[in-house]
C-alpha cells in the first residue's frame, strides 16, 4: 500500500492562541490594554468547507476560499471524514498574508464519503464583518475521473 | 547622416578659375552655402580685377597683416560666442586690449591673471618696437585697402565656421558612440536572454494530478508534468510536490 502523502503541520489550535493571547494581556501594562480595547473587537471563528460529492465517492478535493472585509487566518484542519481527518494541503504563505487560500487533499482510502460531508476547517480571526466565498477548483472519484460537485461553507463556531 | 566638411577659400578659389578637383566641384555646385560664399569671392575678384599686383610685401608689412588678421579673427570669435573665459585670452585679445579695444571681459581675466599680464608686457614691447621700425622706416602704415580687408573677413568667417562644423561633427561623434555602446549593451543582454531560453514555466497542476501520481509510474505518465524532481521515476516527492504545487495562490 502506498503511504499517505506528508501533510503540513497543523496549525496551532484555537485555543492554544486564545490562551497565548490572554497571558500576552496579562502582561501588558494597563495603558496598553486601553488602546487594546479602543480598537475594534476581534473574534475568532471557524469556517467548515463542506463538498458534497452526491452519490460519488470523494477521492480527492481542491477549493479556494476568499474573504472580504478584515480577517486573518489563524489555522487549517482536517474535516469530519476520517478520509480527510488530517489537515489538508494549503500554502502558509497565503494563509500568513492574503485573503485567499486554496486548500487540497485526496485519499485513496477505500472508505470515501458521499453526500455533504466536512472536509476542512479554516480558523479565521475576523474583525468587524467578513463576508466568505467558496470555488470548486477540482475534485476526483476513486476511479480519477474528475467531477464537478457542490461546495459550500459553515461560518460558525464562534470562540 | 555624414555631415561633410565644406572646401576652403583655396579651394572655391581653384573652382572659381576652373582648377578646383571634379569632387570638389561637385560639392560646391550643389552646395547652398560654398555657392554663396563662391558670390563673395567673385565680388572680391572683381574688386582686385583693376588692382595691380601688390608688390613684394617687407617683413614689417607681413606682421602688421598677420597682426590684423588675428585681430580680426579675435574679434569674429567674440561675436559667434566662441570666445572662452575658462581659457586665456590669445595674443589678438591681448593686442586690442593694449589698445583699449578688447571686451570688458577680457579686461577683466587680464586684470586678475598674472601670465596674461606677463604676455601683454611682451606685446607692449613688440609693439612699440614695431612702431619704432615702422616710424623709422617712413610714417605709419596706410590703412587697409578695403578688398583686402572684405577678404579677410571672408576668411575669418569661413574659418569660424569650419570650427564650429568640426566641434558639432564631433559632438555627433561622441553622441554615436555612445549610442552605439548602449545598443550594443541592449543587444548582447537580449541576445544571452534568447541563448538562455525562457525557462519553462510550471505547468498548471491540481489535487488530482496528485491524486494520479499517487498511484505510480503504473498510472501517471512519467514525465515533466508529474516527475516534479526529475528523477526520471513518480514517486511519493513527486506526489508531494504536486499537491504542494496545486495550493499554491496564483499557480491556477
Amino acid at each position: 500500500m502506498t503511504p499517505e502523502p506528508r501533510r503540513p503541520t497543523p496549525a496551532p489550535r484555537p485555543a492554544t492562541t486564545l490562551l497565548f493571547a490572554l497571558l500576552l494581556a496579562a502582561a501588558l501594562p494597563l495603558n496598553a490594554i486601553a488602546e487594546a480595547t479602543a480598537t475594534p473587537a476581534s473574534r475568532f471563528v471557524t469556517v467548515g468547507i463542506v463538498v458534497d460529492s452526491g452519490k460519488d465517492d470523494l477521492a480527492a478535493y481542491q477549493v479556494e476560499v476568499v474573504t472580504t472585509g478584515t480577517a486573518q487566518f489563524v489555522g487549517v484542519a482536517g474535516g469530519e471524514h476520517p478520509a480527510y481527518a488530517a489537515p489538508p494541503y494549503f500554502d502558509p504563505a497565503a494563509i500568513r498574508s492574503g485573503n485567499r487560500v486554496i486548500v487540497a487533499a485526496f485519499s485513496r482510502d477505500t472508505n470515501l464519503p458521499t453526500g455533504a460531508t466536512k472536509v476542512a476547517e479554516l480558523q479565521v480571526r475576523e474583525v468587524g464583518p467578513v463576508t466568505y466565498t467558496a470555488r470548486l477548483m477540482a475534485a476526483a472519484r476513486p476511479d480519477l475521473s474528475r467531477f464537478t460537485p457542490t461546495v459550500r461553507l459553515v461560518v460558525g463556531g464562534q470562540q | 547622416m555624414e555631415e561633410r566638411l565644406h572646401p576652403d577659400y583655396g579651394e572655391i578659389e581653384a573652382y572659381r578659375t576652373g582648377e578646383a578637383e571634379p569632387a570638389m566641384a561637385a560639392h560646391i555646385s550643389q552646395c547652398s552655402e560654398c555657392l554663396a560664399a563662391l558670390e563673395e569671392l567673385k565680388a572680391v575678384a572683381e574688386l582686385l580685377r583693376d588692382e595691380p599686383p601688390l608688390p613684394p610685401l617687407s617683413e614689417q608689412r607681413k606682421q602688421q597683416l598677420a597682426a590684423m588678421v588675428r585681430d580680426e579673427g579675435a574679434r569674429v570669435r567674440r561675436e559667434l560666442g566662441l570666445w572662452d573665459m575658462t581659457g586665456h585670452p590669445d595674443n589678438a585679445d591681448l593686442s586690442m586690449h593694449l589698445r583699449g579695444e578688447a571686451d570688458a571681459a577680457v579686461a577683466q581675466h587680464v586684470e586678475q591673471c598674472e601670465e596674461c599680464q606677463i604676455g601683454l608686457a611682451e606685446i607692449a614691447e613688440i609693439a612699440a618696437l614695431l612702431k619704432k621700425e615702422l616710424a623709422r622706416a617712413g610714417g605709419s602704415p596706410s590703412p587697409m585697402p578695403e578688398h583686402v580687408d572684405q577678404k579677410i573677413r571672408f576668411e575669418a568667417r569661413r574659418h569660424a565656421a569650419r570650427v564650429r562644423r568640426e566641434l558639432r561633427l564631433a559632438a555627433m561623434r561622441r553622441w554615436a558612440i555612445a549610442a552605439a555602446i548602449v545598443l550594443s549593451a541592449g543587444g548582447l543582454l537580449i541576445w544571452r536572454q534568447m541563448e538562455r531560453g525562457t525557462p519553462a514555466a510550471a505547468p498548471r497542476v491540481d489535487i488530482v494530478d496528485a491524486l494520479i501520481a499517487s498511484y505510480g509510474s503504473a498510472t501517471a505518465p512519467v514525465g515533466a508534468s508529474y516527475d516534479v524532481n526529475g528523477d526520471g521515476r513518480i514517486d511519493d516527492d513527486d506526489v508531494d510536490g504536486l499537491a504542494r504545487r496545486a495550493v499554491i495562490v496564483g499557480n491556477v
